[in-house]
C-alpha cells in the first residue's frame, strides 16, 4: 500500500515537472514603455558633410536630405514635405492577433518625435503612447553612404496589447513618380531585377522579398523561390542618377517591399521594412478555433541599411553591382586571393540514395550506390579523355546516407559501400595529379538523426515559440509532406562544433577539398538563443567559419553560396542562373553573376538535369558562369522514388554527350571570359542581351526559342556569340 | 489520489512542433510509375514542356488588364482568341502572342453587347466567333471586327425537358457541321446541332454509377416504397461534362470534374463514339483493356486544405491533331499529357496562392493547343502561359506515336535516346521490349519488359525463350525425365519387395497421410492421440514460408507485390495468424455447441489440413519460373481446387475431432467465422485505443523535449 502511494506520488511529480515545465516561458528580452520623456528637437541644419555627399535635417518637414555632391541630386524621405510619413510600423494587436499599421505622422501630431544630433548624424525617436512602443532610427553619414539603422534593443515595448511586428524608415526616400522617364526600380529578389515604375493595365505590382518568416530558411514562400541569393539590396534609377540601399547589419531581418504603378498612388517606391520578430503558428485553444500567429522575442541586434548615391554612367544596375561589389570588400566578404578560373565545367559525382529493401520479409532502407569511389574516377577520367578538358570535380553524397539527409554531414563518414580509403584516396590522387581541383560535399545544417555528438531532439534550431523546427520533402505530383524526408536544422550555436569536426575529419582522412552545401547558401534563424533571431550574425557565423576551414589548409567551396559566402569560398557549384519568371518584373539580370563573376569560379546548376540545357547554356554565357553537370554510374528504377536529385538523368552517356556539345560552343567563351568581371549587361532588344567583361570581351544571347539578329550577327534559339576580348 | 491522478491526466497542452514542407519546383514534371503491386506512385520525371512566357495585358500593350479570362481556343492560322469575360472583350493574339486586335462585340444598332459571365469561346473555318454568353443564355456570334451576325438562344424543341435552363458554357464543331453545345449544370449531355444549326437532341451523357447495394437499395425501394417516401427521396442524376473537344477524327472527348467531395473518382475524361459510348480504353501492365471509366486520370491520393478535402478537378481538357490528350486540374494547376491509349506521359505545371511566376497559376480555367505549344489561362492573374515542348518532349510524344501505330522499329531509336535522358522512364523500356521482341532479340526484349512492367510482351518473349530452350536441351531434359521416372519405379518395386518403410514416425506418417485418408487420419488424431504439436508448428511454419515465397520468389509474371518493399508482416497475419485465430474461435464456439474437440486437437487438424495448399504454393513458386501467363491461369484454377479440398480436409478433420454432424458442422462454422470477424474487430479496437495511449505519452514527452 505504503508502495503504491510512493509510486503514485512520483509518477504525479513527474508529470507535474512535464506538463509545467514549458508554461511561464522567460523572456529574453525585457518589455516596458516609458512615454514621460522629454521631447528634444535640432534646428534644420547641416548635420554633417564630406566630399561626395551633404546630410541635412529639415525641422518644419522633419526629413532628411541627402545631397550627391558631385551631381547635385538631393534624396529626401520627405518629397510630399511633412505630410510624409518617415517611418510606418506594422504592429500585431495581441488579443484579437490582426496586424494594424502605425504611421509615424501620428507620433508627429501628437508631438511626440524626439531628434538628437549625433556624431555625423542625429537620431529620430518615435514615441506612440496607445500602442505604447517607442522606436529609435538613426541616419549617419559616411564617405559614400547613408546609414539607417535600427538599434532594436533599444525599441521599447511596454504594453501587452501590442507588439511590434516590422518597421519600414524612410520608405520614400526611394520612391518616384509614375511615368518619370529613363527610371526603373531594381530589387535583388531572386537573381535580381528591374521593375517599371509606370502604371500600366496589369494593374499594381507589389512583392517583397527575404521573407524571415518561421525559424526560417530566409527564402521560404509559397512561391518558386529555389534560386536566390539571400542578397538584400535594391535600388531606384531616376534618370541620370539612382540612389542603392544594400541591407549592411543583421541583412535577413531586412525585407524588400515594392509597390509600383499603383492607380490609387502617385509614387511607384521600393524601400526596406525590418522584420523585428518571427512569427510561429500553434494550435488554437478550441478544435474548431483557428491556429494562432505567436510571436517571438523581438530582435535585440542592429538592422541598418546603407544608402549609396550614385550619379553618371554608375546610376543604373550595373553601377549597383559594382557598388555592392565594393561593400562585400570592404566588409571582408569578398577576398583577393587568387582562384582558379582554368576550367569551363564541373562534374559532381553522385554517391547514392536510400532505398528501401526486404531483408527476411522485413522492408529496411539501405544504402545503394549509384557510383562507387572507383566508378567516380573512371567517370572523371573518361570524361576528361573526351572532351580534352579538364573539369573542377565534386564528389556528393557518399555519407552514410548518401544523397539522403541522415546524421549531420553525413555521419562525418564514408559508407563502406563506395569503396575502401584506398579506393577514395585513388580519386582523390588522380584529381591532385591532374591539377584538377577536387571537393568532397558535406551537408553541416540539415540532419534527420542523432549521431557524432549532435542530437536530433537538444541540438536543433528552434522555432520562434521555441519549438524544434521541422521540415520535410514533398511528395509529387501533390507536393503534400513527405513524412519520409523530414529533417532538422542544426542549432546556430553548434555550427561551430560542426566545423571543427569537419576539420578534423578533414585532417584526419587526408581530404583535400570540402563543399559547404547549404551552409553559406541559406540563412535561418534560431530562437535558443536570441542573438539569432530573424537569420541575425548568419553572414558573420559563415564567414569565421569558412576563415576556419581554410586556417587548417582545406581547400573550401561552396553550392549556391549566397552573398556572404560566394566571395570567400575557391569555388561555387549550383550557382544560381535561372530567372524566376515573376509578373512583376518587366527584366530579370544576373544580378549574383554581375557581382561575382570574374572573383569567384561559378558553376551552373546540372545542365543534364535541365528542362532545356540550350538555354541554360545561354544564360551560363551570358553570364560568364561555368557549366555543372551531375553523374552516376549505375541507374536503378528503384531510384525513381527515392526524392533527391534528378538520378534518371544523369546516366553518363547522356551526361558526357551533353558536355561534349555544351563545351563545343562555349568553352572558347569562357575562358576568353573566365576570371574577368562583368562591367555592363544591357538588353539591346527584347530579347537580346549584351554582357561587357572587363577585357572586352562582349557576349550577345539570345532569351527566346525563336532566331533573332544581333550585332554579332543571327542568333539561333536560345544562342550566343563572342566578339573582341584580349 | 486516482482522482488527482485522472485530473492531472486530463489537463495538459500539447503542441507539436512545426513542420515545414519544402516545396519542389512548380514546373518539375512527374509521371505514373506501375509498381508489382498494382499500385501507381508519382515520379519526378523529365520535362515534356517547359514554361517559356505570359501574355499580361501590359506586355501586350493594352489598356485595360485581361480581367476574368474564361477560355482559350485557337483556329486554323494559328491565331489566338482570349475572352475576358469581365470585360465583355475577346483578345485575338498572332500565332507569335502579340497583339492582333481587341473585339467588342456591337449589335446592328452599334451598342455594345455585354457579356454576362460568359465561359467558352469557339472560332469556326470561316473565322466566326462563337462567344457562349453563360449567364445571359446564348450563344453570340461575330465576326472579326466585332459585328454581331447572330445569336442563338434556348432551342424549342419538344425534346427539350420542360425544366430546362439554356446556359451554354462551351461549344465545339465537328468537320461535318455538326455542333455540340455545354450548358451549365446539364446533365442529359451535349446539346447537338445540324449542319443547319436545328437543335436534334443530346449526346453522350455520363452514366449514374451504380454498386450492387445501389441495385439492392433499389429493388427494396420498388418493393416498400410509399408516396411519401417517394417524395422525399433523392435520384441520383449523372454528372456533366465541363468540357469537350473533338479530336481530328470527329470523336468527341469530355471531361466531368469533381465528382465525390472525398476522392478523386475514375472515369474524368472520356472519348465518346457517334452512339455516345465511351471508346477510349486503357491497357494494363497484363495487356488487359477497360474503359475509360474505371481509371483515374488524377492521383489516388486527395490532400486536405484546412481540414476540408480538395479532391482534383480536371476543368478543362484538349486534344491535339496526333491525339494526345491534354487535361487541366484546377484544384492543383495541373496539367496531365495522356496519349489516346490513357497511357500518362507527362504532368506538370503547379498551383499557388497569389502566384505571379512563369509555369505556375493562381486559378487556372482553360487550355488549348496551339502546334506543338500548350495555352493556359489563369483568371486571377489576367494572364496567358505559354508552355513549349521540349526536346524530350518531341521524342517522348514521337516515340508513343510510333509505338501506338505499331511502327516498333521505328520508334527503337527514339526510345534509345528517352533512355539515356531518363533512365527511368517505363514507357521507354516497354517500346524497346516491343521493339526487341519484334526484331528477335527475345532476351533483350525480356529485360525491358521487366525494367518496363510490361507483362504481356515479357510473355511473349519468355514463351520463345522457353521453347527454345527446350528445343535446344530437349535430349538433355528428356534423358533426366526418363531417368528420374526409372529411377522411381525401380525405387517402388524395390521398396514394395523389402517393405522399406521410409516414415518410420507414426505421427509424421499420419500427418502426410491426412490429404489421402482424412477420415481415418484425424479419427487417429482423436482418438488414439496420434497428433504433434511440433509436426503443426513445422506445417504451419512451412505454410508461412511458402506463401512468403509466391510473395518474393516466384517468377516475374506471377509475382503480385513488389519484392522490394515486401513486408512479411501481413504474411504471418494471413498464415499464422489465420490459422490461430481460426482454432480459438473454433474451439471457443464448439465448446459452446457440446463439441468434443480439445484445442490441442483443433489447431494440430487445423495446421495438418494446410498441407495440401502448402505443397501447392511451392510447386507454384517453382513452375512460376517457367510458365507463361496462360500457365498462371491453369494454375490459378489449379489452386483453387487445391484450396477448396483443403477446405474439405478441414471441414471432416473439424467434424471428426468435435463429433459433429455436417449440419451441425457448418452452423458451428458460420458461427465461428462471425466470432472470427468480431474478434478482430475488437483487435482493432484495442489496437487503436493503444495507438492513441502511446501517441498521447509520445506528445507528453515530445513536449517536454521540445521546451
Amino acid at each position: 500500500m505504503f508502495a503504491k502511494k510512493t509510486i503514485s506520488a512520483i509518477l504525479v511529480v513527474a508529470l507535474c515537472t512535464l506538463v509545467f515545465a514549458g508554461c511561464g516561458r522567460k523572456s529574453a528580452v525585457k518589455y516596458s514603455y516609458d512615454g514621460k520623456v522629454e521631447i528634444k528637437t535640432v534646428s534644420s541644419q547641416v548635420l554633417a558633410e564630406n566630399g561626395k555627399l551633404k546630410m541635412s535635417w529639415d525641422d518644419d518637414k522633419k526629413g532628411i536630405f541627402l545631397e550627391d555632391k558631385t551631381c547635385g541630386k538631393v534624396w529626401t524621405n520627405v518629397p510630399d514635405g511633412k505630410d510624409t510619413s518617415t517611418l510606418d510600423l506594422y504592429v500585431q494587436n495581441m488579443q484579437i492577433f490582426q496586424t494594424e499599421y502605425v504611421s509615424s505622422l501620428d507620433a508627429l501630431k501628437a508631438g511626440k518625435v524626439s531628434a538628437k544630433k549625433t556624431d555625423n548624424g542625429i537620431e529620430l525617436t518615435y514615441y506612440f503612447d496607445k500602442f505604447k512602443i517607442s522606436i529609435p532610427v538613426t541616419y549617419t553619414l559616411r564617405e559614400t553612404s547613408m546609414l539607417m539603422s535600427i538599434d532594436c534593443s533599444k525599441i521599447q515595448e511596454g504594453g501587452k496589447q501590442y507588439r511590434i511586428v516590422s518597421a519600414a524608415p524612410s520608405s520614400h526616400i526611394t520612391s518616384i513618380k509614375k511615368n518619370a522617364k529613363n527610371s526603373y526600380m531594381f530589387t535583388s529578389d531572386g537573381l535580381g531585377a528591374i521593375i517599371d515604375i509606370n502604371q500600366n493595365s496589369d494593374g499594381e505590382r507589389k512583392s517583397s522579398t527575404g521573407n524571415t518568416n518561421v525559424s526560417a530558411l530566409a527564402t521560404t514562400s509559397d512561391s518558386n523561390d529555389s534560386e536566390s541569393t539571400g542578397i538584400r539590396a535594391f535600388g531606384l534609377k531616376y534618370d541620370k542618377d539612382a540612389l542603392f540601399g544594400i541591407a549592411e547589419d543583421t541583412a535577413g531581418a531586412v525585407s524588400v517591399r515594392f509597390s509600383a504603378g499603383d492607380t490609387k498612388s502617385k509614387n511607384s517606391s521600393i524601400y526596406p521594412e525590418f522584420i523585428m520578430v518571427d512569427s510561429d503558428y500553434t494550435k488554437g485553444k478550441a478544435v474548431s478555433s483557428p491556429d494562432v500567429r505567436l510571436l517571438s522575442d523581438r530582435l535585440q541586434s542592429v538592422v541598418s541599411v546603407g544608402y549609396y548615391p550614385l550619379s553618371g554612367k554608375d546610376a543604373n544596375y550595373n553601377g549597383m553591382a559594382n557598388c555592392y561589389r565594393n561593400y562585400l570588400t570592404d566588409s571582408g566578404f569578398i577576398t583577393d586571393e587568387e582562384r582558379d578560373f582554368s576550367s569551363p565545367y564541373a562534374v559532381t559525382a553522385l554517391g547514392g540514395v536510400m532505398s528501401t529493401s526486404s531483408i527476411l520479409g522485413v522492408p529496411v532502407s539501405t544504402l545503394k550506390s549509384a557510383t562507387t569511389f572507383a566508378q567516380a574516377k573512371n567517370l572523371i577520367s573518361k570524361i576528361t579523355e573526351e572532351t580534352g578538358t579538364k573539369p573542377v570535380v565534386r564528389l556528393k553524397g557518399y555519407g552514410t546516407t548518401g544523397l539522403n539527409i541522415g546524421k549531420l554531414a553525413g555521419g562525418y563518414k564514408f559508407a563502406s559501400i563506395f569503396g575502401s580509403d584506398k579506393d577514395r584516396m585513388a580519386v582523390e590522387n588522380y584529381c591532385k595529379d591532374q591539377n584538377m581541383p577536387f571537393y568532397f560535399d558535406f551537408d553541416l545544417v540539415r540532419y534527420a538523426k542523432s549521431g557524432n555528438g549532435f542530437s536530433h531532439t537538444n541540438d536543433a534550431a528552434k522555432t520562434a515559440t521555441l519549438h524544434t523546427a521541422e521540415f520535410s520533402g514533398v511528395n509529387v505530383p501533390l507536393r503534400d509532406s513527405n513524412s519520409k524526408l523530414k529533417y532538422r536544422l542544426l542549432s546556430r550555436s553548434k555550427i561551430s562544433k560542426a566545423v571543427d569536426k569537419l576539420i578534423d575529419f578533414a585532417n584526419d582522412d587526408k581530404i583535400s577539398g570540402v563543399c559547404l552545401s547549404f551552409f553559406g547558401s541559406k540563412s535561418y534563424s534560431d530562437y535558443s538563443d536570441i542573438k539569432y533571431a530573424v537569420t541575425g550574425l548568419m553572414d558573420t557565423d559563415v564567414k569565421t567559419q569558412i576563415e576556419k576551414i581554410k586556417k587548417s589548409g582545406t581547400k573550401v567551396s561552396g553550392s549556391a553560396s549566397a552573398y556572404y559566402s560566394a566571395g570567400l569560398v575557391e569555388t561555387v557549384f549550383e550557382a544560381p542562373l535561372e530567372p524566376m519568371g515573376r509578373y512583376q518584373f518587366k527584366k530579370e539580370i544576373p544580378f549574383y553573376q554581375m557581382v561575382f563573376a570574374g572573383i569567384t569560379p561559378l558553376y551552373s546548376a546540372p545542365i543534364n538535369t535541365a528542362s532545356n540545357p540550350n538555354e541554360k547554356i545561354m544564360l551560363a554565357a551570358s553570364s560568364g558562369t561555368g557549366l555543372g553537370f551531375s553523374m552516376i554510374e549505375d541507374f536503378e528504377n528503384e531510384y525513381m522514388e527515392s526524392g533527391v536529385e534528378k538520378l534518371y538523368a544523369c546516366g553518363y552517356d547522356y551526361c558526357s554527350s551533353i558536355i561534349k556539345d555544351s563545351l563545343s560552343k562555349y568553352e572558347k567563351i569562357y575562358n576568353k571570359v573566365a576570371g574577368s568581371k562583368i562591367t555592363d549587361y544591357q538588353f539591346i532588344d527584347k530579347n537580346v542581351t549584351k554582357t561587357v567583361f572587363e577585357n572586352g570581351t562582349v557576349v550577345y544571347a539570345n532569351h527566346s526559342s525563336g532566331s533573332v539578329n544581333s550585332p554579332a550577327g543571327k542568333l539561333g534559339a536560345y544562342g550566343f556569340m563572342m566578339e573582341g576580348g584580349k | 489520489m486516482k482522482r488527482l491522478l485522472s485530473i492531472i491526466c486530463v489537463i495538459l497542452v500539447l503542441t507539436i512542433g512545426f513542420s515545414f514542407s519544402v516545396l519542389a519546383e512548380p514546373t518539375d514534371s512527374f509521371t505514373h510509375d506501375d509498381s508489382a503491386d498494382g499500385k501507381v506512385k508519382g515520379v519526378l520525371s523529365s520535362e515534356i514542356y517547359s514554361s517559356s512566357k505570359v501574355v499580361t495585358a501590359a506586355r501586350l500593350g493594352l489598356s485595360e488588364s485581361m480581367l476574368g479570362l474564361t477560355d482559350v481556343c485557337t483556329d486554323k492560322d494559328g491565331k489566338v482568341y482570349l475572352l475576358a469575360s469581365e470585360r465583355s472583350k475577346v483578345i485575338i493574339l498572332n500565332s507569335d502572342y502579340t497583339l492582333d486586335k481587341e473585339i467588342v462585340i456591337k449589335d446592328k444598332d452599334g451598342i455594345e453587347m455585354m457579356f454576362e459571365e460568359a465561359k467558352g469561346i469557339f472560332v469556326d473555318d470561316n473565322k466566326d466567333i462563337y462567344v457562349c454568353d453563360t449567364g445571359n443564355g446564348m450563344i453570340l456570334v461575330t465576326d472579326r471586327s466585332g459585328k454581331l451576325k447572330s445569336t442563338w438562344e434556348q432551342p424549342e424543341s419538344s425534346l427539350l425537358p420542360e425544366d430546362f435552363f439554356f446556359q451554354p458554357s462551351r461549344m465545339v464543331r465537328d468537320d461535318k457541321g455538326y455542333t455540340y453545345i455545354l450548358s451549365l449544370g446539364c446533365y442529359y449531355g451535349a446539346l447537338a446541332y445540324s449542319p443547319d444549326d436545328e437543335f436534334i437532341g443530346f449526346y453522350g451523357a455520363n452514366n449514374v454509377k451504380a454498386t450492387a447495394l445501389d441495385t439492392l437499395a433499389f429493388l427494396w425501394d420498388k418493393l416498400t416504397q410509399t408516396d411519401e417516401k417517394k417524395a422525399l427521396s433523392v435520384k441520383t442524376l449523372p454528372y456533366s461534362f465541363v468540357d469537350l473537344c473533338l479530336d481530328s477524327k470527329g470523336y468527341m472527348i469530355t471531361c466531368t470534374g469533381v465528382t465525390e467531395s472525398d476522392t478523386n473518382g475514375t472515369g474524368q475524361i472520356r472519348k465518346l463514339s457517334p452512339g455516345g459510348e465511351d471508346i477510349l480504353y486503357k491497357r494494363d501492365t497484363k495487356g488487359i483493356s477497360s474503359t475509360s471509366s474505371a481509371v483515374n486520370f488524377v492521383e489516388e491520393k486527395v490532400t486536405k486544405r484546412f481540414g476540408v478535402m480538395k479532391p482534383q478537378n480536371i476543368i478543362s481538357v484538349e486534344v491535339d491533331d496526333k491525339g494526345f490528350i491534354y487535361a487541366l486540374d484546377s484544384t492543383h494547376g495541373l496539367i496531365y499529357v495522356y496519349d489516346n491509349e490513357c497511357n500518362l506521359l507527362a504532368g506538370f505545371a503547379g498551383c499557388f496562392s497569389d502566384a505571379k511566376q512563369l509555369g505556375v497559376f493562381d486559378n487556372p480555367t482553360s487550355l488549348a493547343v496551339h502546334g506543338s505549344d500548350l495555352l493556359v489561362i489563369d483568371r486571377d492573374n489576367c494572364a496567358l502561359t505559354v508552355f513549349e515542348r521540349t526536346k524530350y518532349g518531341e521524342l517522348l510524344m514521337n516515340a508513343q506515336l510510333k509505338h501506338i501505330k505499331g511502327e516498333y522499329d521505328e520508334a527503337s531509336p527514339l526510345w534509345e535516346e528517352i533512355i539515356k535522358m531518363n533512365s527511368g522512364c517505363q514507357l521507354a523500356y516497354r517500346g524497346l521490349a516491343i521493339a526487341n521482341y519484334t526484331n528477335g532479340n527475345y532476351e533483350k526484349a525480356l529485360d525491358y519488359a521487366e525494367k518496363g512492367l510490361d507483362y504481356k510482351t515479357y510473355d511473349l518473349a519468355w514463351k520463345v525463350i522457353f521453347s527454345k530452350r527446350v528445343n535446344d536441351n530437349f535430349f538433355w531434359i528428356f534423358s533426366i525425365a526418363v531417368i528420374l521416372i526409372i529411377a522411381l519405379v525401380v525405387f517402388l518395386i524395390y521398396k514394395k519387395k523389402k517393405n522399406i518403410i521410409l516414415i518410420k514416425n507414426a505421427k509424421l506418417k499420419l500427418a502426410l497421410s491426412v490429404s489421402s485418408h482424412p477420415f481415418r487420419s484425424f479419427e487417429d488424431i482423436r482418438y488414439k492421440n496420434m497428433g504433434s504439436l511440433i509436426i503443426a508448428f513445422v506445417f504451419l511454419l512451412l505454410y508461412y514460408v511458402a506463401n512468403m515465397l509466391n510473395s518474393t520468389a516466384a517468377g516475374f509474371l506471377f509475382l503480385n507485390s513488389d519484392p522490394r518493399t515486401y513486408n512479411t508482416f501481413y504474411t504471418i497475419l494471413s498464415t499464422i495468424g489465420l490459422v490461430l485465430l481460426w482454432s480459438v474461435a473454433n474451439w471457443l464456439i464448439a465448446c459452446l455447441s457440446n463439441g468434443k474437440g480439445r484445442f490441442k486437437d483443433v489447431f494440430i487438424v487445423s495446421c495438418y489440413s494446410t498441407l495440401p495448399l502448402t505443397l501447392f504454393k511451392f510447386v507454384r513458386v517453382i513452375l512460376s519460373q517457367f510458365l507463361s501467363l496462360s500457365g498462371q491461369a491453369v494454375v490459378d484454377a489449379v489452386g483453387v481446387a487445391v484450396l477448396l479440398f483443403t477446405l474439405f480436409i478441414l471441414c471432416i478433420g473439424i467434424m471428426q475431432v468435435h463429433e459433429f454432424d455436417f449440419f451441425k458442422f457448418l452452423g458451428t462454422t458460420i458461427v465461428t467465422i462471425l466470432f472470427m470477424l468480431l474478434m478482430v474487430s475488437v483487435f482493432l479496437l484495442v489496437g487503436v485505443l493503444l495507438e492513441q495511449v502511446i501517441e498521447f505519452i509520445f506528445k507528453l514527452y515530445k513536449e517536454a523535449i521540445f521546451r
